[in-house]
């Protein structure tokens, strides 16, 4: 049964050593000479502004997971839009099925709105 | 009544407690959108989320008295007494729960009301968790109640230790959820099936390399739940940094789901590989006794004492689970619902003994109580004689029912271990009593802020004396725990054959 992913295996090897190789041949062959300004961080080619670890406002966060919340809705709907069709011996059903589901994230939207979160200030 | 659980009605009818449960919280959540600013707002929404309860109670006691028979081919969530008995449980302690925080959220300024929209959709999760007949419901519901009690543990997010409790349990659980996961995926991988009764079917004799695997992954996640040894690392810091209701309701309402899942899963779907998991759940069990009250021997503060004794239960209720269908299932319901009264009333007596998170009650600081606040004081004896198993209590008859199934099937290391360790526990539940009893208060005024309010006070009473009166007068408490262990047991023989 194992002997079906012996080739998955030997891709996972040719793959971390092509990795590991390519990096020590490139650490090995080439040549340094480090200066101040080499070693300064890359912004695009103007001077360093700043420090990179800066405290984001807890609102970026918040838009960001609501975003992820309304958008992974979508893959439940797709499929579901695809396949309604083939099953609709029961359609009915899962037209039900899918105005619950909505219901459930019309009620999340209603108490988000409310609540504020989508207020900037 | 028959209900065909293949067709939309049936499903629906069969899940009628967790439906109105569900339909509870999204009506709390809309109610708290716009009622969100005081006190006031937060009692209201507690109050709905208590009818909501009540109504899915109801749901239940009228599916109970139907009693329905599945018909058709196996469903994805499970029809029979032991389902019911184990969602009665649940809900008792969710309704608990919500009496409890009622005032201890005012108290302490936790002034969102989204706690309770939060407790109802746990409570939720727990009734999937503990109705699941098919893996897929099973993590669905473990997900559910998972995620809403991560959120809870750290809702007094002003306290430190309650974000960290928040925290440590978010990580290594969601840690635990992938091992359950990676687990159904073998056993799904071994017998092409999701659904219990039909990995009972189809699972071989010995069980594969890859079933077997599956198997002990599936044990991880939920013994990471319950909070047995080697996996309960994270529940002293957990239960101690929690607000004191959101610990009780931790120690009752997810155990209480996670061990039915557990029991389901072992009786329904892998009966016959008994000797893979047999020894695993009899160490486990062992190991839990040991630690936990050894370690709840040291302890000086009372939240971090309960904790520890937690993990002791866990152990003496994986002793039940080790102890077979008809006997074990049986003992473990009584045990479940002694536990459950009894923990909810200790925390919630907890819950008014301190402040800011009760963190610093000791055994020490109730010196006295007795004189100063007799009522107070009983009830809390009563349930540290019950968390240890004295006579009289349903502790006892918990335990009892336990050793019983225990030695019947031949477990005579387990069941001696049991005895041992309840005699050590006492090392820790009769210093709480005797401090009360016996030493004097350091001033008159000591424990003039201990005052218990009329919602926690109901709910304290009424565990008490349930407590009391399943202790003399077992016989209906022992009897609807054995019909109904009974009905699970049938499930496992109609799978066998």
């Amino acid at each position: 049964m194992l002997k079906a992913y012996v080739p998955i295996l030997v891709l996972i090897a040719f793959v971390v050593l092509n990795a590991v190789g390519m990096m020590a041949l490139s650490h090995v062959l080439s040549s340094y000479r480090q200066t101040p300004v080499k070693l300064a961080p890359y912004e695009s080619g103007i001077p360093v502004l700043g420090d990179a670890r800066e405290r984001f406002s807890v609102k970026f966060y918040l838009v960001a997971m609501l975003f992820i919340i309304f958008d992974i809705e979508t893959v439940f709907m797709i499929p579901w839009a695809v396949a309604v069709r083939q099953l609709s011996d029961r359609a009915g059903m899962l037209i039900i099925e899918m105005f619950a589901f909505i219901l459930i994230l019309a009620v999340g939207y209603v108490y988000i709105w409310k609540r504020g979160a989508l207020e900037w200030d | 009544m028959t209900l065909d659980l293949s067709t939309p009605l049936g499903v629906t009818i069969a899940l009628a407690p967790e439906i109105v449960l569900s339909l509870a919280s999204l009506i709390v959540l809309l109610v708290v959108s716009w009622r969100h600013r005081n006190a006031a707002d937060s009692r209201l929404a507690g109050w709905i989320s208590l009818a909501g309860l009540v109504a899915a109670a109801v749901a239940l006691l009228v599916l109970w008295r139907a009693a329905p028979t599945a018909t058709g081919p196996s469903g994805m969530v499970a029809l029979d007494t032991f389902r019911f008995a184990s969602l009665g449980i649940i809900i008792l302690a969710t309704i608990g729960t919500v009496l409890l925080s009622l005032s201890y959220l005012e108290r302490e300024g936790l002034l969102a009301p989204e706690y309770y929209a939060l407790v109802l959709l746990a409570a939720t999760g727990m009734m999937f968790l503990a109705s699941a007949n098919d893996l897929i419901v099973l993590f669905l519901g473990l997900e559910v109640m998972s995620v809403a009690v991560y959120v809870l543990a750290g809702f007094d997010r002003r306290n430190r230790f309650s974000s960290e409790a928040a925290l440590k349990y978010f990580l290594l659980g969601a840690f635990a959820s992938a091992f359950l996961l990676y687990g159904i995926a073998l056993l799904y991988g071994a017998t092409g099936e999701t659904n219990l009764t039909h990995i009972g079917g189809a699972i071989q004799n010995p069980p594969t390399v890859m079933a077997t695997l599956g198997i002990g992954l599936l044990l991880v996640g939920l013994a990471f739940k319950v909070a047995a040894f080697p996996f309960h690392m994270w529940a002293p810091d957990v239960y101690d940094g929690a607000p004191t209701p959101i610990s009780g309701f931790m120690a009752t309402g997810v155990k209480v789901a996670a061990f039915v899942a557990l029991a389901r899963v072992l009786v329904v779907a892998l009966p016959a590989s008994w000797q893979v998991w047999g020894p695993i759940i009899g160490f486990l069990a062992a190991a839990s006794m040991i630690v936990g009250n050894l370690v709840a021997l040291a302890q000086r503060s009372v939240k971090r004492m309960l904790a520890y004794s937690s993990i002791a239960h866990a152990g003496y209720l994986l002793v039940a689970i080790g102890a077979g269908a008809e006997l074990g299932s049986s003992a473990l319901l009584v045990y479940l619902l002694g536990y459950t009264l009894t923990t909810i009333a200790a925390f919630g007596l907890l819950g008014i003994l301190g402040r800011g998170g009760e963190r610093d009650v000791t055994v020490e600081s109730l010196a006295g109580l007795a004189g100063q606040r007799p009522g107070i004081a009983l009830a809390l004896a009563v349930c540290m004689f019950s968390l240890l198993g004295f006579p009289g209590t349903f502790g006892f008859i918990g335990k009892w029912a336990i050793l019983t199934a225990s030695v019947d099937v031949g477990q005579y290391v387990l069941s001696t271990l049991l005895v041992v360790t309840s005699l050590v526990s006492a090392g820790y539940y009769l210093p709480v009593v005797m401090s009360m009893y016996m030493k004097p208060a350091p001033t008159d005024t000591a424990h003039d802020n201990v005052w218990l309010n009329s919602p926690a006070a109901a709910i304290i009473a009424f565990s008490v004396a349930l407590i009391i009166v399943f202790g003399l007068w077992p016989i209906p408490a022992l009897d609807t725990a054995l019909e109904s262990a009974r009905a699970l047991a049938h499930t496992t023989l109609v799978s066998i054959r």
